[in-house]
């Protein structure tokens, strides 16, 4: 389970859109596609100032249903946004409106697991993804083990998006116990940035994500992007 | 449902932050059984706050109005604000907790200043976040925190007031939060922030409820600002059972459109920030609009859940006044009663001169949240 975070028709829609297109080619897995909110209490201040640019650019959960609507990808697709996206909405018609263009499932960085009824309440039935952190207690890791779909998101920090991943000891403990007891992948994310940090998330863990650094990258060029891919892919070859 | 209020509060934070809130509303539950922890806070809220704060009847400003205007005189409090009353309290908490540093947010700075000093005289690691607007028109608040011995962060991201300050608040939070308490001063943010805070604000209410029965009345109507709504929420819990009117006054700005003005219970829809689910202003794609008021403290896009609950419940009429009226409300009561009231609890006085006519003879009980002092600059500058 290797995938990457992008902001969705962000830094415009056809970069976005030859990112995906990469991210496909070199056989990642999966793909994340945020939806800006001016208020991203979870990101660092890189994500946040690109949330701010994007939404300033017009960038909207319509415009990226749209843009993904005309895809074909083979690659599976996660939305990750903040509740108030979400509840904006016609809830009801959304759901709908995901499950026609084949989203995965959502990723909701303030809405953690203990409320995630409350948006089923409002009409969201498309998987909603289940997070674990070092801060969690082995009873909520336990109750991880009813999670049939997708992956658990494992935020692999104390902090925000963009942060150096360093993980401590007891981080690595509940890491293992979460594995030995889910039937689902877990997946590092936040600190995700080179080929180190990708080999210990795989590791120790089922997967990783990469989010702050892949921005980064494609905002630079397609070129730039597509040597991340690269190096990601070169290093897995030889050691894995 | 446990962390709601009918439909509205809940926890809409990143999962990181699920232990630490479970944490706080433990050590907030064995506080409220601890007699001899109750009792320090007491003495604490008496010797040092300068509880309790008296009630003022209002006789120049009730005969040329035809109101009888009576003051709940928080303004009278240590730090010139009611603040100061849920500073003490969660202060009292972080050290339960075996915690070491303080974190919070601050709008006019009356908050950060009330946390500066409880983290000063409870020797607590202090830091401020607060936006670059609200440090630039509020100067006089940075320098009495920083006096005080706390970091001041000033957050030049978003609209660069209260809701930019709270943003970066809860990602320090986030990041350090074995060693930290987020010290929130309204009731808002996530359960159990809405209920902490209203619990150490509600001593404004039952000491007022109190003090007018000792003079031989209860009050017709009960009249406060809403921003976040703490002084609010604490003034009208000690009324909730009694027949009495409560009105809450947001912020009018400048104008009824998105943009110009605060008035979140007025205009809002219904949606998510800072942690829990209430009224919010925000547009058509989902994002939450800057917001207009003359007063830092009520520049906020949201407001507490049990406002909303309220609301809904039809307990509480909410309304909302002009930036223009706030100024002329805060002469006349310099002028007819020598008080200068901090633009915030102007917006209550305010309310009572627009609606005089209608509430000729009642007896009208204002909290007056704030002095003045701070606003000196903007009220000048706008009088002028």
């Amino acid at each position: 389970m290797r995938g990457f975070y992008l902001i969705g028709n962000y830094p415009d829609k056809d970069s976005f859109i030859g990112a995906l297109r990469l991210i496909e080619k070199y056989g990642f897995d999966f793909v994340e596609i945020g939806i800006p909110f001016s208020d991203p209490v979870a990101d660092g201040p890189f994500l946040a100032k690109r949330a701010q640019l994007a939404i300033e650019r017009g960038v909207t959960l319509e415009g990226i249903i749209k843009t993904l609507g005309t895809l074909k990808l083979s690659l599976r697709v996660y939305l990750m946004t903040y509740a108030n996206i979400i509840l904006s909405r016609n809830v009801f018609n959304l759901n709908r409106t995901l499950k026609d263009i084949g989203i995965e499932g959502v990723i909701v960085a303030d809405l953690p697991n203990r409320m995630h009824w409350f948006l089923r309440k409002m009409g969201l039935d498309v998987p909603i993804v289940h997070f674990a952190t070092p801060e969690s207690r082995f009873w909520e890791l336990d109750e991880l083990k009813r999670v049939e779909r997708g992956f658990i998101y494992f935020i692999s920090i104390r902090g925000i998006t963009g942060s150096s991943m360093n993980l401590d000891e007891e981080t690595k403990e509940k890491l293992n116990y979460l594995k030995g007891k889910t039937k689902v992948p877990v997946v590092l994310g936040f600190g995700v940035k080179k080929l180190d940090d990708a080999k210990v998330a795989l590791a120790l863990a089922d997967g990783y994500v990469v989010g702050t650094e892949a921005v980064r990258r494609l905002e630079e060029g397609l070129d730039s992007f597509e040597g991340l891919l690269k190096e990601l892919v070169d290093i897995e070859n030889k050691n894995y | 449902m446990k962390g709601f209020y009918g439909e509205f509060g809940g926890q809409f934070v990143p999962e990181t932050l699920i232990p630490a809130l479970d944490e706080l509303e433990e050590a907030f539950e064995r506080f409220k059984k601890d007699l001899v922890a109750l009792r320090e806070l007491d003495e604490l809220l008496r010797t040092y706050a300068g509880r309790p704060t008296p009630i003022t009847y209002c006789r120049n400003f009730s005969e040329k109005y035809g109101v009888k205007l009576y003051l709940k005189r928080e303004d009278l409090l240590h730090t010139g604000a009611h603040k100061i009353n849920n500073t003490l309290g969660q202060a009292y908490l972080t050290k339960y907790m075996g915690k070491k540093r303080v974190i919070a947010e601050t709008g006019a700075g009356q908050h950060g200043v009330a946390t500066a000093t409880v983290s000063a005289l409870m020797g607590l690691e202090c830091t401020i976040y607060m936006g670059l607007v609200d440090a630039q028109r509020q100067r006089m608040n940075v320098e009495r925190m920083k006096l005080l011995g706390a970091e001041v962060v000033v957050v030049e991201e978003g609209s660069q007031t209260l809701k930019d300050a709270i943003n970066s608040a809860l990602r320090d939070w986030v990041t350090n939060v074995k060693t930290t308490h987020y010290l929130i001063g309204s009731v808002v943010g996530p359960y159990p922030f809405p209920e902490i805070v209203a619990y150490f604000q509600s001593v404004i209410g039952f000491e007022a409820r109190k003090q007018c029965l000792e003079i031989g009345f209860l009050p017709d109507v009960v009249v406060a600002c809403v921003g976040g709504g703490s002084n609010a929420i604490g003034i009208f819990r000690g009324f909730l059972e009694d027949d009495v009117v409560l009105v809450g006054v947001e912020a009018g700005g400048f104008g009824d459109r998105l943009g110009e003005h605060a008035s979140t219970l007025s205009f809002g829809k219904l949606g998510v920030l800072h942690g829990n689910y209430s009224y919010l202003l925000y547009d058509d794609n989902g994002q939450v609009v800057d917001v207009h008021s003359i007063s830092a403290g009520l520049d906020y896009p949201g407001v507490g859940p049990e406002h909303a609950y309220l609301k809904e419940a039809g307990r509480v009429i909410y309304t909302r006044v002009y930036d223009d009226e706030v100024l002329f409300a805060v002469r006349e009561l310099a002028r007819l009663e020598g008080i200068i009231p901090a633009l915030e609890s102007a917006h209550a006085i305010s309310y009572v001169i627009r609606e005089s006519e209608n509430l000729r003879g009642k007896r009208v009980l204002v909290n007056l949240s704030g002095r003045g002092d701070k606003d000196l600059s903007i009220i000048l500058g706008r009088l002028s």
